[in-house]
Parts: C-alpha cells; structure tokens; sequence
C-alpha cells in the first residue's frame, strides 16, 4: 500500500534524541492494535534516530514498513515511516521540507529543551493527509532534484542500525516506553507466520 | 459442569450480548494478543468495536466447537439456542463450512433474520478479509431477497475495503465481479474507483485484473459516457505513434474513426458501438499513460508490465473485432469479444492502429520481446 504511517520530529542530542512533534495515521490498523502500533513507531524512530549520524539519511526497512530518517548538522532530525511502496525519494524530500519548514516557524533556542506540549507547530497532520498521495510531491522533487539519492544508506533490518552487541529483542524488553500490552503484541507479531493461529 | 466450562459460557453469552445489542452497533471483531491468563473479562468493547483477549480462545473454541458438534450428532436440525455458540465460534474460526452450513439450515427455516445475517457476515469480514466462507454465504443469502431490496453498492464498498485490508484478496474481487454481472449499471463507476485504489496499492496484481475485467464489461455492454466525450488521450495517441504528416493530424471524431477503421464506410453504422469503442479504447490509452507515470514514481514492479501488456492485448482485440468483422452494422448484441475474435477470420484488412499496438507490446524497458508472435 502506498501509504505514510507517521512523521515525527526529534532534536537529537549526545545521548539521547528527545521527540518534539510527531503525527500518527493508523486508520488502516485494527482498532485493538493502534496503541501498540504507535508506541512502536515511537520506539523505532527514537532508536533509529539515536544511531544515525549528523549529515546522514538513511532508509531502514523492517517487513513492509519503512522509516525514513535525515539528521541534519544541526542535530534536528526527522523520521517518516511509511508503507515500503511509498517512493523512498519523495519521502526523503518531503523529510526536507518538513524540517525547513519546521526551522522557520521553531527557533533553535527552544529544540533542546522542547516537549510535544510546548513546541508550537501545527503542520504534521495536513502533511501526512497531503502527501499520502506521492503526485502531489511531483514539483517538490524537482526542485528538490540536488538529493543525491546515491547518499541515502539503505538497511534492511533495525538490527543492522543497532550498535554491535546491541538486540533488538533486549532493547524492546528494557525499554520503559512500551507497554507490557505492546511487548505482549512485538513477541506474536513475530509468530505471526505461523499457520495454526486464530490471530 | 467444570470451572472452566462456567467460564466459556459467561463468556459466550457476553459476546452474544454485544454482537445483539441494538444500541451499539459493532463493526468491527478482533482477537487482541494477551498471551498471559489475566483476572478480567477478556471481551472488550470500545466504540463500536469488539476485541476479545488470545489467552482465552483455546478454552471458549473447544467448549463452542465440542457443543455444536454434539448437538448436531443428536439432531441433524439443532435448534436455536446454537447460534450463540456459533456466532462465537465462527468469529474465533471462521473457516469451518459445517457452522456456515448450519446457519443455512437456520435461516431457511426462517429462524435467522437476513439484515442481522448480513451484519455478522459483515463483522467475520472485519476479521478475516479473506473469508470465503463469508462471501459465499452473502451471495447465498441474496437468494432470499427481492431484486429491490439488495443494494449492491454497499456490497461493493465492503469489498474495497476487505481488499484494503488484505493485498491480493481473491474472494473479494470475485464478490465485486459477481455484483457487476447482478448490477451492470454501477461498472462506470468503477473505472473511478478502480484507479484511485490502483494508485494507493500500485503492486495488487487482483486490482489490475479487475480493472481489466471492467474494461471488457463495458465494451461488451457498448457503454459510453454521454457527458464525457473527452478523447483526447487517444487524439494523442494516434498523432504520435501513427507517423502522420503535420497538416493531417487529426483532430475531430470523424477523422479519428476513418483512421482507425480505414474499411468501414461509417454511413451505415451502429453509432452506439463506435462511440463505445472509441471510449473503451481512449480509457486504454489512459491507463497506459498511467503505467507509465506509476513506473516512473515507483520503480518496476512486475504488475505494471502484466497490466500494460494485457491491456494491449485486450486493444488489439477490439481494434480487430471493429475492423473485421460486420461488428459495427449488426444492431445484435455480441455477448463475449473473445468468442468473435477467436474465430479470426481470414482476409482481415488491417487497420494501422493494430500495428502501432503490436509494436507497443514488442517494446519493453528497452529490449525488443517478441510477444506479439506468441499472441498472433
């Protein structure tokens, strides 16, 4: 399906990438599963962004989904996950776009210490309801067309993001975002392939 | 009784309650994954939509399944105080044709009310998309309505949406065919339809194949579109490919028909059928332009290449049909396009639009394929 998911935006600094606005469209998600589903969004876009360096794009694909990431050299970075039939190029440059704009109406100052209560930036929703169609992305791309998609680094796997020695299983089991509910659904989801199962 | 059979019939009946009550009505089943036992009801219900816990399932599926087979050993007929454990056990498993079957006897004894039928029929599909049994059973509850009284539109919807929901959903493809061959009216529609959801789920391989399937019904049925007599796709096309001299472009309907059908004296013929093959054939042209610019957006995929070739072929088809045959003057319906040209006669005059179309299916990402031989 060609469809985006969510766009968050984070700041990332050393340790940590804190979130500063994000938008979620899990419509097309069973009505049980659309909390767990976004708590994992959040946790995958929080941990990809982690890893990935200033300057760097990168597409990560994990089953049918794909996040999208750009930090830029500024330590504010962006994460589009969508549908791996959403074309990555218009992702990429509509990840661009977002954090231009974003820059325009936030200033620096207020990133490192911003939450998703106190950044004033109301865009997201009429981007994501916008670009889920990628024509409309068409005259965006060809201005934007000095993206050199050579640079973009392409993963298959979250876990070829991770850091050696890093699991992802370890890190959905620390982690304090996710609750036992989501850790509850991570572990079928991964069954799920199974044939004897009512779910 | 055991404690565990106290549980599964507590249970059963607060399932029954919520799938019955007339004040909610629900749209939606699912099974929400709790691997461990917990010390609560495991039905939930919020806003319309009914969820029941994993943990349980084992316990409530054998104590419904082992119930209705006993009750079936005793009587071939069981009455109806099994539906409950059939609306549960069909919801948790919805594959079993004896509970499907059971159903029927039911309703056929007028035990059942159709519109709650439908419903739950409805509410198995939010489950599991791809349910034939659903599907089978809602085109055999139609068999009980008036003509009137179904509205195949709803049906429709519901099978965008199950196909939404499941890449490649065969039953509910079927399902809308079947409702075209009932309902040829809504099939323009359908190209509206088709298109927007071809563009969202560009690798759907059923999608393009239903697409295709409409294409045909609407030159069987000789539909056109009186308020859109907009051929400007095919206009193009023609001045393109056809090598044609710059003063001789063509550019009114009279031209383009003695272009594309050079044999045809155009004084004695059935105009309905002309403008249904000009539509038909535009709306071809439309679709490869749109493969086009869906390859350019999404890179190649395998779908593309099938449709555009298929499409091709089906152009090919009626180009031949309308240029041979005495097609045109009959005021006869012809049924079935693939029952004409299979008979091909000999002596055809080809028409050159026929050409430029075997060479648009010869030419593939570069490389010269030689389908045309296979085809013709």
């Amino acid at each position: 399906m060609v469809k985006i998911y969510a766009i968050s935006i984070f700041y990332k600094s050393a340790n940590e990438a804190k979130i500063l606005k994000s938008h979620y469209d899990l419509q097309s998600f069973s009505f049980f599963q659309r909390g767990s589903v976004q708590e994992f969004i959040q946790f995958a876009s929080k941990t990809i962004v982690e890893r990935t360096s200033p300057c760097t794009r990168q597409s990560v694909k994990q089953d049918v989904y794909m996040c999208h990431v750009y930090v830029r050299s500024d330590n504010l970075a962006a994460v589009l996950i969508a549908d791996h039939e959403y074309p990555g190029r218009v992702a990429h440059t509509l990840l661009t776009k977002i954090m231009d704009d974003f820059a325009a109406k936030v200033s620096s100052p207020e990133w490192p210490n911003g939450t998703e209560q106190t950044i004033n930036f109301t865009q997201l929703p009429a981007y994501i309801a916008k670009y889920q169609d990628p024509r409309e992305a068409d005259p965006l791309t060809k201005m934007q067309n000095d993206l050199d998609e050579t640079k973009i680094i392409l993963k298959n796997t979250i876990e070829q993001v991770l850091i050696r020695g890093e699991k992802l299983d370890d890190l959905v089991s620390q982690s304090e975002e996710l609750s036992a509910q989501s850790k509850a659904f991570y572990k079928t989801a991964k069954k799920t392939n199974s044939c004897c199962n009512f779910s | 009784m055991s404690e565990n059979d106290v549980f599964c019939e507590k249970v059963i009946k607060e399932l029954n309650k919520v799938i019955n009550d007339p004040q909610t009505t629900v749209q939606s089943f699912e099974i929400i994954s709790v691997p461990f036992k917990q010390n609560k009801s495991p039905v939930r219900v919020v806003d319309n939509h009914l969820g029941i816990e994993s943990w349980c399932l084992k316990y409530v599926y054998q104590y419904a399944h082992r119930f209705i087979i006993n009750q079936r050993r005793i009587n071939r007929y069981p009455s109806l105080t099994i539906v409950k454990y059939l609306n549960c056990a069909i919801l948790i498993n919805p594959d079993v044709a004896t509970f499907w079957n059971i159903r029927r006897h039911l309703v056929e004894r007028v035990q059942l009310n159709l519109t709650q039928e439908f419903h739950f029929s409805a509410l198995v599909l939010s489950k599991k998309p791809k349910s034939s049994e659903a599907f089978f059973y809602r085109r055999w509850l139609y068999s009980f309505q008036s003509g009137e009284a179904i509205d195949l539109a709803v049906e429709i919807s519901l099978c965008e949406r199950c196909a939404e929901r499941k890449n490649g959903n065969y039953h509910a493809w079927n399902h809308r065919q079947w409702c075209l061959q009932k309902s040829p009216n809504l099939l323009p529609y359908e190209i509206i339809k088709t298109e927007k959801f071809i563009r969202k789920n560009v690798a759907d391989y059923s999608a393009y194949y239903h697409r295709h399937f409409v294409l045909m019904r609407l030159f069987d049925l000789q539909y056109f579109d009186i308020h859109d007599t907009n051929l400007n796709e095919l206009y193009q096309f023609v001045n393109a490919n056809c090598s044609l001299s710059d003063d001789s472009k063509i550019n009114n309907m009279n031209d383009l028909a003695l272009h594309l059908l050079p044999n045809i004296s155009l004084q004695s013929i059935n105009a309905n059928k002309l403008n249904s093959f000009l539509y038909v054939l535009n709306l071809i042209i439309h679709d490869l332009i749109m493969m086009n610019e869906l390859t350019q957006m999404h890179g190649k995929y395998e779908a593309f290449n099938c449709y555009r070739r298929i499409i091709i072929k089906l152009a090919i088809d009626i180009c031949r049909l309308v240029n041979s045959s005495n097609y045109l003057m009959s005021e006869t319906f012809i049924k079935n396009i693939n029952t004409v040209t299979s008979q091909n006669e000999t002596g055809v005059t080809q028409s050159q639009i026929i050409d430029v179309f075997v060479k648009q299916l010869d030419f593939q990402d570069g490389k010269n394929i030689k389908f045309a031989e296979l085809f013709y």
